[in-house]
């Protein structure tokens, strides 16, 4: 959980103590932003919301695989702002948690899936409920257009479902990523 | 010998009277009066700061006094409250005509009663005379004052201004610079509240002992709390805006009775994206090189070097230099390239000061041998007030219509003429900035740099239709450059919605923005709001006196009769602080009380609040539906409640499946 911990902090401090504008990523911006932009927030709110997902989701997925939990995070936090970058480009600049949070979501659920022994439903059922209602949410900001919730971001500032739907893709690769070291996934897959 | 007599004759005139920040005895025979202790608390809210000034003075002599302090008039600041406490009395002030509100003070004070006033000294300073200050004992005395903040390329900027300066004559500068010490402590609080992000807040100057604190992405405190200070310097505050913010339409209304006028701020942020110019242009730059501009020469020369080497290819510049009378250094054009770039910042470096400020001439000579097929924009940096040749605005004017020529002025320092430099901006079609000493000077320039070099709106009007208003700013804006906001005051006779049109010219092409959006009929919020537009009116009505559009003696009574009914201090109209008995006495009607009341009520009922929303045209952008500056809006990865519930209720699982596991393992 060290790392989960680290970052949060590393979250915290740049929210509140660093150049928003110079660690946000935008178009044409220092490479390093892609990396930075995560950190930083547009509101105390949008922070509070990302930290308080990342948090648990973090420190859940780095026990049980720090190398899939870096990969996952590596992944989308390259793979988003690029994304959003290239497909959305009404957005001038990106910021936020969230991304990453949805990368998490993700490779949290295929190693609960993973771990689960053959027969239990119930657990089965939750993972697909939560899947469900966190990739129907999405499906259906990215379909209308429109956020369900109204923004906390602040005016001018959107939503951007695209880097949660980049993320939790990032997530899935991330968990099923065929790796050198023994793992509970790759277990689970042998032996069913 | 001459200059002599009048050096002699401004300092004895000035005795006691006139250093910036400090009470003092109006008989100079006595020990001066100490400020003990000096806090200012600004609240930046809605487009507007609001400052209160609250100082304690101690009289170290035996005897009563009367005592006279100054305090540099700070850009469009409607001074609009003044309290004295006495002892356990506190007195408040009430506007009346300039002449009877000098009446009544001195009567007051001759019969040795409690009493204040508060003047306007044109455009320089506020003067606060109060009798008596009590021997052995401290004198509280508290001022309020409201100004517009426009936010100039996502950059809002708060001056609060300490320095004098503006003479050109040195003995007199150092007399009238005499700046005053807190004995006890100066204290600053400024609380930022805005409803778009703020990325970053500077204090120039203070970076060491201000504490900057955010407390939301819009909301931050700024904090100074010294001991012993001088008050020799400004203090200054920038905030820079999240970047890639939408163009909008920003709108704050007062109209308390449904069945009378309400009053309107419009704030229009262009969201075009206005290009860099990329033929060659034509800069002159006229320099005040007169005596009061020596310790700013380095900077100014800085500046010019930065505007010099960013010049393009084609681009050409010419640098004049005035004192008593006008040089041209560079006798006539050079064209811009890195040598002669590296030249002239060099032998602009070199230049030394003197003498008195001739700014009509130095505009004459930068207005001289313009090509016709060139666009040509004059740069004026001066500090001065206009003392040699020709003052009168109307001169000014008549010689800048002549040409076909773009005038940006930048003022340095706190008494320079700010009604001339906007009478010379808006006949030329340019804009004049106030820069402080205590600026980011060089950023200041660069930022206008910025506009000049880049393509602006011509013929650029704004009009609102569907409601009806009156008593507005022009509708006729001329040019708008980059960055620039537009802010228009004005009066409205009922709610309704609105269709607010802004119709330009951009490289020849007809454009048009248009949005629609209402106008309440009640709305109680920003009282605060009438003394902006009738301070609106007021310079307006000075702009027009200069221009000679209007009699002098009409706009006089005009400026009167609106400093009178929205209780400002004006060149003709000042505050007198008594006793409420002595208001009854005098027959002086409690209208600022009633005005102060409402004010405090919004204050208290705000200070609580988050920024409130003020864009009003968020359903139908008048920018487009990108509505930002290259059609980009800012974005992020957003966690809601949805979201987070089931994402927080995965994680919970995760770790039931995990207990369970161990438990399982035991």
């Amino acid at each position: 959980m060290i790392v989960t911990l680290f970052l949060a902090a590393l979250a915290a401090a740049a929210t509140f103590l660093g150049n928003a504008s110079a660690l946000q990523y935008a178009r044409g911006a220092a490479p390093w932003t892609l990396l930075t932009c995560h950190f930083t927030h547009w509101s105390t709110d949008q922070f509070l919301w990302g930290l308080a997902v990342f948090v648990p989701l973090g420190i859940a997925c780095e026990r049980r695989s720090r190398t899939r939990f870096l990969l996952a995070l590596s992944g989308s936090a390259v793979a988003v702002p690029l994304l959003v970058g290239a497909l959305a480009p009404s957005i001038g600049s990106y910021r936020g948690l969230s991304g990453l949070d949805s990368a998490l979501f993700a490779l949290l659920a295929c190693m609960i899936a993973g771990e689960r022994k053959s027969g239990d439903r119930a657990t089965l059922l939750l993972i697909l409920a939560a899947a469900l209602g966190f990739g129907g949410k999405i499906a259906y900001e990215l379909f209308t257009g429109s956020p369900m919730f109204a923004s906390q971001l602040g005016h001018g500032i959107v939503p951007v479902p695209l880097a949660h739907a980049v993320g939790a893709v990032a997530g899935v690769v991330a968990a099923f990523a065929p790796l050198p070291a023994f793992n509970s996934l790759q277990r689970r897959t042998a032996c069913s | 010998m001459r200059r002599f007599i009048i050096i002699l004759a401004l300092a004895l005139i000035a005795t006691g009277a006139h250093a910036a920040g400090t009470l003092k005895p109006v008989d100079a025979a006595y020990q001066p009066i100490q400020i003990k202790e000096h806090h200012l608390a600004v609240v930046i809210n809605n487009g507007w700061a609001r400052s209160e000034v609250t100082q304690v003075f101690s009289n170290p002599n035996d005897k009563d006094l009367e005592a006279i302090y100054t305090f540099p008039v700070p850009k469009s600041a409607s001074l609009s409250e003044m309290t004295i406490w006495s002892g356990e009395r506190e007195l408040n002030g009430e506007v009346v005509e300039a002449k009877e509100a000098r009446r009544v003070y001195e009567e007051e004070r001759d019969a040795g009663n409690d009493a204040g006033i508060a003047e306007k000294n044109s455009y320089q300073s506020f003067s606060f005379a109060v009798s008596p200050v009590k021997a052995k004992a401290d004198t509280k005395v508290r001022f309020v004052y409201y100004q517009p903040l426009p936010i100039d390329t996502g950059i809002g900027r708060y001056v609060y201004p300490l320095e004098e300066g503006g003479t050109d004559d040195p003995a007199a500068a150092q007399f009238w610079t005499r700046n005053a010490k807190v004995e006890e402590h100066f204290t600053v609080d400024v609380e930022l509240k805005s409803e778009w992000p703020v990325d970053d807040v500077r204090v120039p100057g203070a970076a060491q002992d201000a504490k900057i604190t955010k407390i939301d992405a819009g909301h931050y405190t700024v904090a100074i709390d010294r001991e012993g200070a001088e008050l020799g310097k400004d203090f200054v505050v920038y905030y820079r805006l999240a970047e890639n913010l939408p163009g909008r339409v920003e709108l704050v209304t007062y109209k308390p009775d449904a069945n009378k006028p309400g009053t309107f701020m419009l704030v229009v942020t262009p969201g075009m994206d206005l290009q860099p110019i990329r033929h060659g242009a034509d800069y002159t730059f006229v320099l005040d090189v007169s005596g009061s501009m020596e310790s700013k020469l380095h900077t100014l020369a800085e500046g010019v070097s930065k505007t010099l080497g960013q010049m393009k290819t084609g681009d050409r510049f010419r640098i004049i230099t005035f004192s008593d009378n006008a040089r041209d250094i560079t006798n006539g054009f050079v064209e811009a390239n890195p040598q002669s770039a590296a030249e002239w910042t060099q032998r602009v470096g070199q230049l030394h000061t003197e003498g008195g400020t001739n700014v009509y001439q130095g505009l004459q000579k930068g207005l001289d041998t313009l090509s016709a097929d060139r666009a040509t924009s004059i740069i004026l940096i001066t500090d001065g007030v206009a003392n040699e040749g020709i003052v009168d605005p109307k001169e000014f004017r008549a010689l800048l219509k002549k040409y076909d020529v773009r005038v940006f002025g930048f003022l340095m320092g706190n008494s320079a003429n700010w009604p001339l430099m906007r009478t010379v901006a808006e006949a030329s079609g340019g804009f004049y900035q106030g820069v402080s000493n205590d600026d980011d000077i060089v950023g200041q320039i660069m930022l206008a740099k910025s506009k000049i070099t880049s393509e602006c709106l011509h013929d650029a009007t704004l009009k609102i239709s569907g409601v009806e208003t009156s008593d507005k700013t022009d509708e006729v804006l001329g040019k708008i450059y980059r960055g620039q906001q537009l802010i228009v005051f004005g009066r409205y006779k009922q709610g309704g919605t609105a269709n607010v049109v802004l119709a330009a010219k951009l490289t020849g092409a007809d454009k048009t923005y248009s949005t629609k959006f209402d106008f309440p009929n009640v709305d109680a919020a920003n009282p605060e709001l009438e003394r902006l537009w009738a301070l609106d009116r007021i310079e307006d009505t000075e702009t027009k006196i200069n221009a000679g559009a209007i009699a002098e003696d009409e706009g006089k009574s005009a400026i009167a009769s609106l400093g009178v009914q929205y209780q400002l201090v004006t060149d003709y109209t000042s505050m007198v602080v008594l006793s409420d008995g002595d208001f009854l006495e005098h027959g002086i009607e409690r209208n600022n009380q009633k005005r102060v009341a409402a004010e405090r009520a919004a204050q208290a009922a705000r200070v609580n609040q988050p920024a409130v929303t003020r864009r009003v045209d968020a359903q139908q952008p008048m920018f487009g539906n990108g509505g930002g500056r290259s059609h980009s809006l800012g974005g992020g990865g957003a966690i809601d409640p949805i979201s987070g519930t089931i994402a927080l209720t995965l994680a919970a699982a995760a770790w039931a499946a995990r207990q369970k596991k161990k438990d399982g393992e035991q």
